[in-house]
């Protein structure tokens, strides 16, 4: 087979097992490691994140020596090297000693200046938002108009690397999951008002919180979904799933704020991609098992969710004819297991979950840390998948 | 007496704010006396165990919890000048921090807000701290209690590390340790040494409450 031949047949295991209108050939595997394959290789973790040389070698290693089909993370979510040009690194804290990123929440919009974004979010965003989170903007328009530009470069340096890599791990037969696109509730987490703020404001001053995020949503359905999903032209390789749609911090929400604040907009891009005939994958962080009566009303065969902390099985029970399922294996038993006991437990998950369809094997959450799995037992269990999980 | 406690109590559990405020206000103007101020303490606190109770049967979630210290902690500023002039008894002293390692913070804002609403001194010594830091901590005021925080999986040798040094220190029977976050399991604790394991911050606040009534 060629290259593409390869790719769209492994393209074609994950539009089964999301479509659900047939059995795949063989339940799909998707990778959950994110830092992991950097903390386990002879590379500093601030070295790797800036230099795409290396994140090649990690990436198509890893690619090449486990099991997976496809890709979720490789270097896309933590691009140091755009952050670095803009300005908006110093909120990443690296250990390279231990492997580890912390992250320090940082605010770029007051709580009394919700009025000012909401009569003039683009002003605001040119004046307030980005000097403030890309720092490096600030300062004289000579000065910005370069950040600008080099960060543009950096962008493409990071499109090139991705070309490379996706082409490169299609030979194997693995493909990368497709674009980014967050909800508001995130957004706002993440570079508006962090967690504690956003949360107390939905509750204190929701109404404006809602206007905001209206006046927000044409600006950033442009740029999220309508430029990649609908203007740009289709990627030479496709991706496995053409959405990754994080839900980061959803769990912490309460049903009626989920239904209020997050759904109407998760449930209209969902319509969107059934109308352009894309697939979403939903990234669910935390327990979202309140939040399950939502996500049956997906349309039929669009979405696929990765689970974290929920009951895999139950659901598969409640969701399982509706959307597909992603997750399964343990992290603790990756680390601390043997490989015995990883293939026993990977064999209960694949004959519980498989039948029927509407199943993706993944690890049950993001593999940052060292301690998130032994190599043997990551290859061992990937391994079973694609040799016994026939249908 | 000048409010209605149960009334405060309910506004409280229920996270409705500017009512429970604007009784809070209403009633620091009217220059009450100590019992009077402890009573109406005591109605935030009985608030807060709704609001822990909620969290525990799935009513609120994490964000409730949050929102819950923010609350809380609007209302505790609105009674202070009121509980420092009368020297409002105190319930006892923890000594709490995110261990080395780990830059989290929420889960342990979230603990420092329930415990202060009942009645403990809390000294928060701040994230990725060093063992070395909580010590020091503890031979200043010595506490009643000693809280460690983790969110990373790799904070748990932070949480060891506090443990080993609070013995070393001679200190460590001095205090009870209590720990929570993500990564901590009572299986963990138990190994470690640690007298309670923290699961929600409302669960670790009875644990604690149980400790200085004994």
């Amino acid at each position: 087979m060629s290259e593409y031949q390869k790719a769209l047949y492994t393209r074609t295991l994950f539009d089964d097992a999301i479509g659900m209108k047939k059995e795949p050939d063989r339940v799909p595997v998707m990778s959950n490691a994110f830092t992991w394959p950097i903390v386990i290789s002879k590379y500093k973790l601030s070295e790797v994140l800036r230099d795409y040389d290396k994140l090649f070698e990690i990436w198509y290693g890893f690619a090449r020596d486990y099991y997976h089909d496809s890709l979720f993370d490789f270097g896309w979510r933590n691009p140091m090297r755009i952050r670095d040009v803009l300005g908006i690194s110093g909120d990443y804290v690296f250990n390279d000693e231990e492997g580890t990123i912390n992250h320090i929440e940082k605010h770029c919009l007051e709580v009394d200046e919700y009025d000012e974004f909401i009569a003039d979010p683009r002003r605001f965003m040119m004046e307030k938002f980005f000097p403030r989170r890309m720092t490096n903007l600030a300062g004289s328009r000579l000065n910005a108009k370069n950040t600008f530009v080099a960060g543009m470069n950096e962008f493409a340096a990071l499109g090139q690397y991705i070309g490379k890599l996706a082409g490169a791990v299609a030979e194997l037969g693995v493909l990368l999951a497709g674009g980014g696109y967050l909800t508001y509730f995130d957004i706002w987490i993440h570079n508006f008002r962090g967690l504690k703020g956003t949360l107390t404001d939905l509750r204190r001053i929701p109404d404006k919180v809602q206007a905001a995020w209206e006046k927000y949503a044409p600006m950033y359905e442009f740029a999220a979904y309508d430029l990649p999903f609908r203007y740009s032209p289709p990627p030479p390789i496709p991706p496995s799933i053409d959405i990754a749609l994080p839900l980061i911090g959803s769990g912490l929400l309460s049903r009626v704020q989920f239904g209020r604040f997050v759904w109407p907009q998760i449930k209209q891009v969902a319509d969107k991609a059934t109308v352009d005939g894309k697939t979403i994958m939903i990234f669910a962080e935390g327990n979202v098992e309140h939040l399950y009566e939502y996500f049956l009303q997906l349309p039929k065969g669009v979405a696929c969710i990765q689970f974290e902390k929920d009951d895999i099985r139950k659901a598969k029970a409640i969701l399982g004819k509706h959307c597909c399922i992603i997750g399964g294996i343990s992290l603790e038993l990756l680390n601390s297991g043997t490989k015995e006991q990883c293939i026993e437990e990977t064999k209960r998950l694949v004959d519980d979950l498989a039948p029927g369809g509407g199943y993706i094997f993944s690890e049950a959450a993001m593999m940052a840390f060292k301690t998130d799995g032994r190599p043997e037992n990551v290859r061992a269990v990937t391994e079973y998948v694609r040799m016994n999980g026939k249908y | 007496m000048m409010i209605n406690v149960e009334q405060l109590a309910k506004l409280v559990g229920d996270l409705e704010e500017e009512q429970a405020v604007q009784m809070a206000e209403a009633f620091v103007v009217q220059n009450p006396s100590k019992e009077e101020v402890e009573a109406v303490v005591a109605a935030c606190q009985g608030g807060m165990e709704t609001v822990g109770v909620r969290f525990g049967t799935g009513e609120y979630f994490i964000g409730d919890l949050i929102y819950s210290g923010e609350l809380l902690a609007r209302i505790m500023s609105i009674l202070k000048p009121l509980m420092v002039a009368n020297n409002t008894s105190k319930t006892g002293t923890i000594v709490l921090g995110t261990v080395k390692g780990d830059l989290h913070d929420i889960g342990k804002n979230i603990f420092r807000g329930m415990a202060e609403a009942a009645g403990f001194v809390v000294h928060d010594i701040g994230f990725d701290q060093p063992a070395s830091a909580f010590v020091e901590k503890v031979r200043e005021v010595k506490p009643d209690i000693v809280g460690m925080s983790a969110l990373l999986t790799l904070a748990l040798d932070g949480v060891r590390d506090t443990v080993k040094a609070l013995k070393d220190a001679g200190v460590r029977d001095s205090v009870k340790l209590i720990a929570g976050g993500n990564p901590i399991t009572p299986e963990f604790c138990k190994q470690t040494g640690i007298d309670a394991y923290g699961g929600n911050a409302a669960n670790g606040i009875k644990t604690c409450l149980a400790w200085v009534k004994k």
